[in-house]
């Protein structure tokens, strides 16, 4: 098997707020994960899931409370100057909002001027702009010398991904970017990702919470619970069998009009919720919600294991 | 169809920018929304949809201005055992008539939920306060705002918390509890799912859907760029691109065959739930959605369009019936051009 570009290995981020009464929050806890050469990823998961915070920590936006996240055999925790240039270069992010992305007071050209000079060194400029326009499946020259105001999400969202290429990036990260997109384009943005993965070589980490996209166009899902990773591995191996109660219901919530479909998982979670039940402090952190819950469930907790290769669930019921 | 509940004539609500600029978000739309059941208004961002819905409630408040056309409202009246309806025009009704049939007649649940609560009240004395407004019990109405909240999940302590120490998600249900403990008999829910995960976005759905089947609510108009979300509940949906109605009819009918070539175009860019992308790739509607403050001339989706003829280039498409209550806002279903198809 070939070496994965990035292992993420027990990823934990602990937030504390409050000043006397401390209020502890784990955004993330022990989250492992790799991601391949050429792969189109997906991190699906729900607002509180802890998604973003990994986005964030990958980007090294915000240091782990502990954990080891390698890039290509460095860790990126460890990384000096010099290293941490050629880091930056390789890794980039694409967030969810493209109107806050640009400054509204310049032409978008700048924000792809700067990413340009910073990241190449001579070359021509210009003609490196177009090219990650058109790489991005936009004519030049009907966005370049406007200001963000006159276009459209999905142009600027395009944009952003445009100025994530420049530097040539092997990895990209893309928080929630097709959310704040018109539901009509949002297709052709996850179609564009899918060809430059298949095209130019990148691997892409799509974090959504849009499952349907997932399912649509990527390699392989991370589907992350409150902080862990309840079940993880090969795409069509989930679309066929998703194993954790917590995948099946992201799957069977999806709508359907030709058939009527049963959510037992869905209507067990929402009399779980309405009854506001809340998680066992020990068990595994879905057997509130489960409808297959057995006694172990609150007292131990699952751990990770490969069911099938390259297909791992955290759930007591595939052990 | 004699059966509506609301309807507009010629309806034109712009923005006003300065130097003289306007934003045509509802540009000359005349619409019926049927009485009864579950519909859904739906539209992406920028088609104006939110924008009608406050008009069909009249809540025109500037810089919204209303250029031109009519707004009505279906009144029931009760006469003994049978219903009697009375249409009212809404221009010519005093504000605070106006503001009473909001709330026992017509309600929305309003799109951003923290600006719909007041933040130095309690959910419990916000309650009251609306309810003495409409001169009723405030013990009655907060029993339905509790039963209310119990159905969406709400904790029974709310009504002594203040909207700060809320979540996001539990505001927004609150917003949604509220807009309903008049029972309303026309509800207008704008984008009420869309900051909540999966379940919370059923939780709510659940909920308005049982009380229009209860009758607690005769209509409920569901504003939403997410068409997915409401398929499987909408009876009726109304359509909506660059500040028109383009398309309008029964959700079986919109679902089986969409005419107008946005429609077709928008339920294409869905991928079904098991296809892959190798396998066949979807596509999305090419191109941008327009500019409202400079809207192109003739058809508004003709720039977009891969059907667009000489004539959806200069003048704007008429609404054409198909049949009772099936509309389409389109040249190719013309006389002149019907053959085409």
């Amino acid at each position: 098997m070939p070496e994965p570009i990035l292992r993420v290995r027990d990823l934990t981020k602990i937030f504390v707020s409050g000043i006397s009464r401390k209020r502890i929050v784990k955004a993330l806890d022990k989250v492992s994960f790799d991601i391949g050469e050429k792969e189109f990823v997906a991190l699906v998961g729900e607002s509180g899931s802890g998604k973003t915070t990994l986005a964030r920590i990958v980007l090294r936006l915000t240091p782990p409370t502990s954990g080891e996240i390698v890039y290509k055999g460095r860790n990126i925790w460890g990384l000096n100057k010099e290293e941490l240039k050629w880091y930056r270069s390789e890794v980039q992010g694409i967030f969810q909002d493209p109107y806050t992305s640009f400054n509204p007071f310049y032409k978008v050209d700048r924000a792809l001027k700067v990413a340009a000079v910073k990241f190449l060194r001579g070359g021509d400029i210009d003609k490196i702009i177009r090219e990650a326009l058109e790489a991005v499946r936009l004519n030049p020259d009907e966005v370049l010398g406007r200001y963000p105001h006159q276009l459209s999400g999905g142009q600027l969202q395009r944009i952003s991904i445009a100025r994530a290429l420049i530097p040539r990036p092997k990895l990209l990260i893309a928080d929630e970017y097709i959310s704040m997109v018109d539901m009509s384009t949002r297709v052709d943005i996850v179609n564009l990702s899918r060809d430059l993965v298949d095209k130019f070589g990148m691997s892409i980490i799509m974090i959504t919470h849009e499952m349907n996209m997932a399912l649509y166009a990527t390699d392989k899902i991370i589907v992350l619970f409150k902080g862990k990773v309840v079940e993880y591995g090969d795409t069509r191996k989930i679309m066929r069998d998703p194993l954790h109660p917590y995948t099946k219901l992201l799957i069977e919530a999806l709508p359907s009009i030709e058939k009527k479909i049963e959510r037992k998982i869905l209507q067990k979670t929402i009399e779980a919720q309405i009854k506001g039940l809340r998680e066992s402090p020990r068990g595994c952190i879905f057997a509130h919600r489960c409808p297959y819950v057995e006694e172990r469930c609150y007292n131990e907790e699952p751990p990770l294991i490969e069911v099938d290769k390259n297909h791992y669930v955290s759930c007591w019921l595939h052990k | 169809m004699d059966d509506v509940v609301s309807r507009t004539r010629d309806l034109r609500l712009y923005y006003i920018l300065p130097r003289g600029i306007y934003v045509k978000a509802v540009d000359g739309v005349s619409i019926e929304v049927p009485r009864g059941g579950f519909l859904g208004l739906v539209g992406e961002s920028g088609s104006g949809k939110t924008t009608l819905a406050e008009g069909l409630l009249y809540l025109i408040d500037p810089p919204m201005v209303k250029i031109g056309g009519k707004v009505f409202y279906r009144l029931r009246l009760r006469k003994g055992s049978s219903d009697d309806y009375k249409e009212i025009d809404l221009d010519k009704i005093l504000p605070k008539e106006l503001e009473k049939l909001r709330g026992e007649e017509m309600s929305i649940i309003p799109q951003f939920s923290m600006d719909a609560l007041n933040p130095a009240m309690k959910i419990g004395s916000f309650i009251k306060d609306i309810a003495r407004y409409h001169n009723k019990d405030p013990d009655e109405v907060i029993n339905i705002a509790l039963e209310r909240f119990k159905t969406l999940g709400l904790p029974s302590d709310l009504l002594d918390r203040y909207p700060h120490e809320l979540s996001g998600g539990m505001r927004q249900r609150t917003v949604v509890g509220i807009s309903t403990i008049l029972n309303p008999r026309f509800l207008v829910a704008d984008e009420p799912v869309s900051n909540l995960d999966v379940v919370q976005q059923h939780i709510v759905i659940d909920f308005l859907t049982e009380l229009v089947e209860k009758k607690i609510v005769e209509t409920l108009l569901m504003v939403t760029h997410d068409l997915p979300l409401i398929i499987e509940k909408a009876r009726y949906l109304l359509i909506m691109y660059g500040g028109h109605i383009v398309e309008s009819g029964s959700k079986e009918d919109i679902w089986s065959e969409p005419l107008h070539p946005y429609t077709k175009m928008f339920l294409e860019s869905i991928p079904p739930v098991g296809v892959r992308v190798e396998e066949r790739r979807i596509r999305g509607v090419p191109g941008n959605p327009p500019d409202l403050r400079f809207p192109p001339p003739g058809c508004r989706f003709h720039p977009r369009c891969p059907f667009a003829m000489d004539i959806c280039r200069l003048q704007e498409p008429p609404e054409i019936e198909i049949k009772p209550g099936r509309k389409v806002k389109c040249w190719l279903f013309h006389d002149k051009f019907i053959k085409r198809r």
